[in-house]
This record gives C-alpha cells, structure tokens and sequence, in this order.
C-alpha cells in the first residue's frame, strides 16, 4: 500500500499537470503551438486546394510564374537551419554554452538566407505588376507564405533570445518552435510551388 | 537504432536524407521547367515525399520518436489525412 502511494507521488512529481501532453517531449505549451499552427495553416491549405479545384487556368497560369527552384533552395536553407538547431538542443544538454551559441547564430544567419531569397521572390513578382489583388492564387500564395515569413522572423527573434538566455529549457522550446516553422513550410512548399 | 538518431551523425543522417527527398521532390515535380501539369503518379509521389519530410522533421528534429506511440500516431495520422486530401484536390479536374 505505502509502494502504491509512492508510486502515485512519483507520478505526480514526474508530470507537470498537463495530462497527456506530459508525454511529449520538451514544453507542452509548444506542442499547444504546434498543433493550432497546423490547423491555422491546414484550413489555408485547404482554401488552396478548393480555389485550385474551382479556378484550374488561372491557378496554373499564375503559378507557372513561381520559380520551384528557388522553393527548393529555400526548403534546403530551412531544414539546414533546423538540424542546426537540433544540434544545439543537443549541445545544451551537455553544457556546451559556447558551442550551442554558434549553433544558434547559424540557425539564425539560415533564417536570414531565406528572407533574402524571400524578399527577392516578392521583389521579382511586384516588378512584374503581381500583388495580393492579382487573382485568387496571388492571394492565397502571399497570404500564406507571408503568413509563414512572419513566422521566421519571430522565430529569428526567439532564437536570438535562447543565445542570450542560453539555457536547455529555453533553447529547446525554441528551436521546438523554429523546426515547427520548417515543417509548415515543408507542407507548404509542394502544394503552392510544385504541384501542378 | 532510436539511440541513433539522437546523436549528432544520427542527425546530420536525416537531414541528409531531408534534402535528398527535397532534390528527389523538385525532380519529380519538373521544378524549372514549363511542364503544366502533372501526371496523377507523379502528384502522389510528390505528396508522399513531403509526408516523409513531414514525418522525418516530427520523429527526429522535434523528438516524438521519444513521445508515446499514440502521439506519433496522432501526427502522422493527422498529417497523412491532410496530405491525403490535398493530393485528391489536385489531382481532380472537374
């Protein structure tokens, strides 16, 4: 009887309220974060996926005007940026402060690349006259990866933060979010760019 | 094996393999070219790389591979279904 109430205890000590959640790992309320972002961007995906269905020429006109190949080289920067940031979450469980920084500072220089390629990409498409009212696909394709870029430059910020705040809990709820901004965009970069 | 992908060569593996799926994505896909549409194979194995990716930045970069069998469950299970559903809209021509 005395075991089973230890047991309990333990139990108790080992969650920290938050039920099932408990059973992920690192913070709960990222993994909170994470599913809402993927319903957020699951409905857009799916706003994407009916307009296409309702307006086939004017979706594949206007996306033929995206360049796939710079999708990729962006994909490539991102999911480079994430394994940093794994390696980082790594490196400061071990109490590599110094090292996990330079991780961090990569992570974020990535983040960067890709806004530039980004920025570059809005760029050639308000040069040629497209903007947000174009059609339906423009629409949807700024609202959505813009959406997405105003996710990487808050987890720019974050991550700034954890090399500031070096500690593994920090570090590991940000990077959480940042591989979190990545596998949006690892949805998101077939359906808009690819698929056709 | 699970002990693997915790380490740094474990990692640095399936970030290799991220980026062949990506390369292995836009070849399928004609990315650069000025093929207009796809064939519905050639949609479904697009679809399906991006579910591997998905499923490879869940497991490994945010570590459910260390959660319960039910959350992993629940993710690719929700993800596949996503997917699953995007693929049949671009692939209908009404």
């Amino acid at each position: 009887m005395t075991e089973q109430v230890s047991t309990i205890d333990d139990d108790e000590e080992e969650g920290s309220g938050w039920g099932a959640l408990d059973d992920l790992p690192g913070n709960p309320i990222m993994w909170v974060l994470i599913i809402s972002e993927l319903l957020v961007f699951g409905a857009f995906f799916l706003s994407f996926g009916v307009s296409r269905l309702l307006e086939p020429e004017v979706f594949a006109q206007s996306q033929s005007l995206l360049d796939g190949v710079w999708g990729g080289v962006n994909t490539i920067v991102l999911l480079t940026s994430g394994l940093l940031c794994a390696l980082a979450t790594q490196s400061v469980q071990v109490g590599n402060i110094k090292k996990t920084r330079a991780l961090l500072a990569g992570a974020i220089s990535l983040g960067a690349v890709f806004g530039i390629i980004k920025f570059i990409e809005y760029g050639d498409k308000f040069d040629q006259g497209i903007g947000i009212e174009t059609d339906t696909f423009f629409t949807l394709f700024f609202l959505m990866t813009g959406f997405h870029f105003m996710h990487v430059i808050f987890g720019m910020i974050l991550l700034s933060i954890s090399m500031w705040k070096c500690r593994h809990d920090t570090v590991e709820t940000v990077c959480s979010f940042w591989h979190m901004v990545d596998l949006i965009w690892v949805l998101l970069y077939p359906l808009v760019y690819l698929a056709r | 094996m699970k002990k693997f992908f915790t380490t740094a060569k474990g990692l640095f593996t399936v970030w290799a393999v991220l980026v062949g799926l990506t390369i292995l994505s836009m070849v399928n896909a004609q990315a650069g070219t000025d093929v207009s549409s796809l064939s519905t194979t050639a949609l479904a194995v697009l679809f399906a790389l991006s579910l591997l990716k998905a499923e490879g930045i869940l497991r490994y970069f945010l570590d459910l591979q260390n959660s319960t069998p039910g959350w992993r469950h629940f993710f690719t299970g929700a993800i596949g279904i996503m997917i699953f559903v995007l693929f049949t809209l671009t692939a209908l021509k009404l």
